[in-house]
């Protein structure tokens, strides 16, 4: 048992000294933001190649509904990059989430925690995608905590249920996501976000 | 005929027409290594000799990245059946495209089919998901994609999986002539490919592995298979330890974009390296918007596969985890997570034609998760849901198709080399009126493009610095150059629009 809450004590401060490096920032990237403007330019520079073509065609395929759709789907897919995902909540939160979610929807809960928990956590990221004005350090801690403590929430049920390789496995993906951070951290400013 | 039967055949079918529908239009003109292999076919069909003047090479030298030679043998048998045209260049990757889906469906329902003796109920599911998976891959973006250029991956692809299904074939029935069958498949794949040189062999081991410890009466044929499988490796592993062998492994290597000498440092980020470009190729953002981002390899502005597949996907996944069914569970979930393994030590990382081998999985989960969702689901809900996917699906659909058709060929005609192209249709038609035909060098892929589309045209390639011969002074010249500025009225007698990387140009024909 105290294994396992010095493990779970380790994912939070690596988790912790994570999400401080974020706040470095100024924003994400724009290519995390949804814009309606940039909807409106595809849709005209997509319409340019279709000389020729009937109009309802052109209706049908380019029209406002289905491009804000298709653009906003991009940007959240966008959230879930992986190599994103591996910087915001390291390799070993990355793991506790999925970990979260296999186990949220295996166990017998009820209904409502079982469809209601994945359903919130699935869509905090809109927070960040339609760009709601709020500091960015707020923004930062709106999409962390939430996931963060999914994380542990996975991680910990992880060593309930495989308690022996659970702790070597943890503790492997711990020593890899200390490296990962070593070796790509200049990459939350060079990819993911704008330096302050 | 069975139901199941029919279906399959209407699917392939749907599978052929999605993949020759004006095959060699669309997408417009070769794209560079397709040219290089369709010259290459080409002279190996008229002469015995590639464009370097070696006699049936096993390795083509082409551009220095030393090609495969399955894919130009097949394209040689190409051009005598329909000529040396774009069309045959692209015909095997588009044959074995369209088998591939006949293939899928009996791999899977292969695999479903163990489970039929223990499980009698599950009879509609081991139907059902074969087909569905079927015809997930008849109309995969990524699949249909590289099935209408003449990529070799995909001829390696479908050579893989008869490879797998024949060794599980081999297990059920405990015949030899399957292994054999298998071997030879998975040997075809590795002079196909590069990806395959080295999971081909791992690939094998596994199998050769299992079967001895499986099938106890075929282990002294087992040995005999595995040995003439190493013995047609040794050309390969021979060739990649010498410079030329591994210069393809060096240009494309991910580690030489870390810049370290400290072996410490080197031992640490190697890995990692590694590692990231590993997950990238699981990244949602790659599989279902935007691809790898290379024009050639995928619609732009669309991702691999459709965004409806994405719930299915994700209720596929988690469907075979919970999977009873060890075989199938395994073995899907091995493709999925081995299909990138090899493709993650090149650079660019995700690479969608390196890792084509994934959308066979991805197609079994996806189809593996629409029956449970739809299994979840009775009465009006079961109705309904059927009818808001169907409708979604179809305008997806239409959408890639109207995408492909419509905006690829003028959006991405720099990935397929189509300015060149039409560069040296127009050289062919002007070249009547000239004596001389000069092409200046600094059109990249012009010798290329000339060989394969003009062959009997005399073309002098030169640098930059060339000028008019005296010797020719009385005689007419036809000069075509890179120009960047306006049309020069007075000299210049036809151009072509040539977009590049940096900056667009013309390719311009000059009276000297």
């Amino acid at each position: 048992m105290i294994t396992k809450k010095l493990i779970i004590g380790i994912v939070v401060l690596l988790q912790i000294y994570t999400v401080t490096l974020w706040m470095g920032c100024r924003d994400f990237i724009a290519n995390m933001h949804f814009s309606a403007f940039d909807s409106k330019l595809r849709i005209g520079s997509e319409t340019a190649n279709d000389k020729g073509y009937p109009i309802h065609i052109v209706r049908i395929f380019h029209n406002k509904l289905f491009t804000i759709i298709d653009d906003a789907l991009n940007e959240y897919l966008g959230f879930w990059n992986i190599h994103f995902l591996s910087l915001f909540f390291t390799i070993v939160g990355f793991f506790g989430i999925l970990c979260g979610f296999w186990y949220l929807l295996k166990n017998k809960n009820s209904k409502k925690l079982k469809w209601g928990i994945p359903l919130l956590l699935l869509l905090i990221p809109f927070i960040d995608i339609f760009n709601i004005r709020l500091p960015f350090w707020l923004q930062v801690l709106l999409l962390w905590i939430p996931y963060a403590a999914f994380s542990i929430y996975g991680i910990w049920n992880f060593l309930m249920y495989h308690l022996k390789t659970g702790l070597a496995i943890t503790t492997g993906l711990i020593l890899v996501s200390i490296l990962y951070l070593f070796a790509f951290q200049q990459d939350i400013f060079g990819l993911f976000c704008y330096n302050k | 005929m069975k139901k199941s039967s029919l279906l399959i055949v209407l699917i392939v079918l749907l599978g052929v027409v999605l993949r020759f529908y004006n095959l060699d239009k669309a997408p417009y003109g070769l794209y560079i290594d397709e040219v290089s292999i369709g010259y290459n076919a080409y002279t190996i069909l008229h002469t015995g000799k590639d464009e370097y003047g070696v006699t049936y090479p096993l390795f083509f030298k082409a551009f220095n990245d030393y090609k495969e030679p399955v894919y130009i043998y097949m394209t040689s048998a190409a051009m005598v059946l329909f000529g040396k045209n774009d069309f045959s260049v692209r015909f095997f990757s588009a044959f074995f495209g369209s088998l591939t889906i006949l293939v899928v469906y009996l791999f899977t329902k292969l695999l479903l089919e163990r489970e039929e003796k223990k499980q009698l109920k599950n009879q509609s599911q081991q139907e059902l998901i074969p087909l569905i998976t079927a015809f997930l891959l008849a109309i995969s973006p990524w699949h249909i994609h590289f099935s209408r250029g003449g990529f070799e991956v995909n001829v390696a692809l479908f050579f893989y999986l008869i490879g797998i299904y024949c060794a599980f074939l081999c297990w059920r029935k405990k015949a030899s002539g399957f292994l054999i069958v298998s071997c030879i498949s998975l040997i075809i794949t590795i002079y196909t490919y590069h990806t395959y040189k080295i999971l081909t062999p791992v690939t094998w081991l596994i199998i050769a592995g299992m079967l001895f410890f499986f099938v106890k009466k075929l282990r002294k044929k087992i040995l005999i298979i595995s040995g003439i499988f190493i013995a047609a490796c040794i050309p390969l592993v021979v060739f990649s330890v010498t410079a030329e062998g591994s210069s393809r492994f060096t240009q494309t290597s991910a580690f030489s974009e870390i810049e370290t000498k400290n072996p410490l440092l080197k031992f640490m980020l190697y890995p990692m390296a590694y590692l990231r470009n590993y997950l990238s190729f699981f990244s949602p953002d790659f599989l279902f918007s935007y691809g790898d981002h290379n024009g050639r390899h995928q619609i732009v502005g669309m991702g691999l596969l459709y965004k409806w597949q994405l719930p299915f996907f994700v209720a596929g996944f988690f469907w075979l985890l919970k999977q009873k069914n060890k075989l199938f569970k395994f073995t899907v979930l091995g493709l999925f997570f081995a299909a990138p393994l090899i493709p993650a030590i090149a650079v660019p990382s995700p690479h969608t034609l390196r890792n084509l081998l994934m959308v066979i999985p991805l197609s079994i989960i996806t189809a593996a998760g629409v029956y449970y969702v739809f299994n979840l689901l009775n009465g009006y809900k079961k109705l309904l849901m059927l009818a808001i996917l169907i409708i979604i699906a179809c305008i997806e659909f239409g959408l890639y198709l109207h995408r492909y058709y419509a905006h690829y060929p003028n959006v991405n005609a720099l990935d397929w080399g189509a300015g060149y192209k039409a560069t040296a249709d127009k050289a062919f038609v002007h070249s009547s009126e000239f004596s001389h035909i000069v092409v200046d060098k600094r059109l990249d892929f012009a010798p290329v493009y000339f060989h394969f589309y003009t062959p009997d045209l005399q073309i002098t390639f030169v640098d930059s610095t060339w000028r008019k011969p005296e010797q020719w002074k009385n005689q007419k010249v036809l000069f075509i150059r890179p120009f960047y500025g306006n049309r020069n009225e007075k000299q210049s007698i036809d151009q072509v629009y040539l977009p590049g990387p940096n900056q667009d140009i013309f390719a311009q024909f000059w009276k000297l």
